[in-house]
């Protein structure tokens, strides 16, 4: 799957200077400093920054992580909570305000699957936490 | 309460530094090993982190901190190690006794070695005395982080954040998400003291300015935070900013009070793990480290 890793530098591949970008990648706390024209990337030290680059010039991919409430007989809990995926980040406020407006009635276990929004669009988030 | 009246392994604090001790320790050979935790459940400062970055290195996957805490304690309870969670140390003695309290009365047990794993604490607005009047809407970003993530109350709707850490810029996207207006994070030096990758995902993402060689002059407000009024280092230039919340995320300072109160250096079978040490910025390498501290332990 993955490649062996390249313990050389890499040569910098020749890019297409009118749409050349440049982005710092977040996959890690490396932070490599890339620069893509949609087709070469370089500056990244794994394959991982290679499709953040590419990903980040068409549409800016992020995980949202928030806490839900639970209301139950004991009062209100906030469950820790992730997105399942990455969601576009121009959509990022009309989830929040999705995953805000639902009401668990019951604790759910680490790693259950929560839906909130609309029947059409629906959104999957994933329990990151225990809580007692 | 306890099983044993004597142990050769005391920890204080059950976060992942605490819990890597009593791994490590366990793996070395250690039988008798008590780790005690003043809230009611393990997991330390992981249990409010519900942002993502977490595990990379340790569990080559990326977590939020909630679930790195879950998947460790997994770890220890593989171990024979006893918790006592809701149990608070007041007091340690040259001679290797733990005095703590907890729902079960006070209790004063010796062993061979004690850990202190017990965190860092964070810098507060007294501790850098900044001028003006002492008005609600001040608080720490690791207390903002708790009232949002875990209790679900928003600390204020406009807020500015002084100073640049970590923990601020993970607050400056966690009140934006949660609908406050974040209108600055101002920091003294010249440069960011968190990790690229934060301000760029906490910070870039969301339009939040960063205003470098930025200095809080004094705050202003009576019953409520109103205004603060700064300078811009760069130029000299004073001016004022209205917001209601404060938010300080000027860095941590490792909590090593028990030792100090009883006059006893690391050494002599007393040690210091984690950010009680020094400050760490990934989880993973206080894990890396608890662990190693655990292993060269010896039992006696």
């Amino acid at each position: 799957m993955d490649k062996q890793k390249k313990k050389t530098k890499k040569i910098a591949k020749p890019l297409d200077e009118s749409r050349a970008k440049r982005y710092t990648c977040i996959v890690c706390p490396t932070c490599c400093e890339l620069e893509t024209d949609g087709i070469e990337v370089n500056g990244a030290r794994c394959p991982r920054g290679e499709r953040f680059a590419l990903q980040e010039m068409v549409m800016p991919l992020r995980f949202v992580t928030t806490s839900v409430r639970a209301q139950i007989p004991e009062g209100t809990m906030m469950i820790p909570v992730k997105t399942a995926y990455p969601v576009p980040m121009a959509r990022v406020f009309e989830i929040m305000k999705e995953i805000k407006a639902l009401r668990l009635s019951e604790i759910p276990p680490i790693g259950a699957k929560v839906t909130a929004g609309s029947a059409e669009s629906p959104t999957e988030w994933i329990v990151t936490g225990e809580v007692e | 309460m306890t099983t044993h009246d004597h142990y050769n392994l005391i920890i204080i604090g059950g976060g992942p530094s605490g819990m890597s001790v009593a791994v490590g320790a366990a793996e070395a050979g250690l039988k008798r090993i008590l780790l005690l935790e003043r809230h009611p459940r393990l997991g330390g400062i992981l249990n409010q982190c519900i942002h993502l970055g977490f595990g990379l290195s340790y569990f080559k996957e990326e977590l939020t901190g909630t679930e790195y805490a879950f998947r460790y304690k997994k770890n220890l309870e593989e171990t024979c190690t006893e918790v006592i969670t809701g149990s608070f140390v007041h007091k340690l003695t040259p001679q290797k006794q733990v005095a703590f309290v907890c729902p079960e009365g006070e209790f004063v047990i010796p062993a061979d070695h004690v850990v202190l794993a017990t965190g860092c604490r964070e810098r507060t607005r007294e501790m850098l005395t900044t001028p003006g009047t002492r008005p609600a809407g001040i608080f720490t970003a690791g207390l903002a982080q708790e009232m949002v993530n875990i209790h679900g109350l928003l600390p204020g709707k406009n807020a500015v954040i002084i100073g640049s850490g970590d923990i601020g810029l993970i607050m400056a996207r966690r009140m934006t998400l949660e609908g406050a207006r974040v209108l600055a994070v101002m920091e003294i030096l010249d440069h960011l003291s968190g990790l690229v990758r934060n301000k760029i995902q906490c910070l870039d993402d969301f339009g939040i300015p960063l205003y470098l060689r930025h200095e809080i002059l004094e705050i202003l407000g009576k019953n409520r935070v109103e205004a603060v009024r700064y300078r811009d280092n760069a130029t000299g230039e004073v001016k004022e900013l209205s917001c209601d919340t404060l938010l300080y995320s000027v860095g941590l300072i490792p909590e090593r009070d028990l030792l100090i109160d009883a006059g006893i250096e690391p050494g002599n079978g007393y040690y210091v793990s984690g950010n009680a040490d020094y400050v760490h910025d990934l989880v993973d390498r206080v894990t890396r480290d608890g662990e190693r501290l655990g292993r060269s332990l010896s039992g006696s």
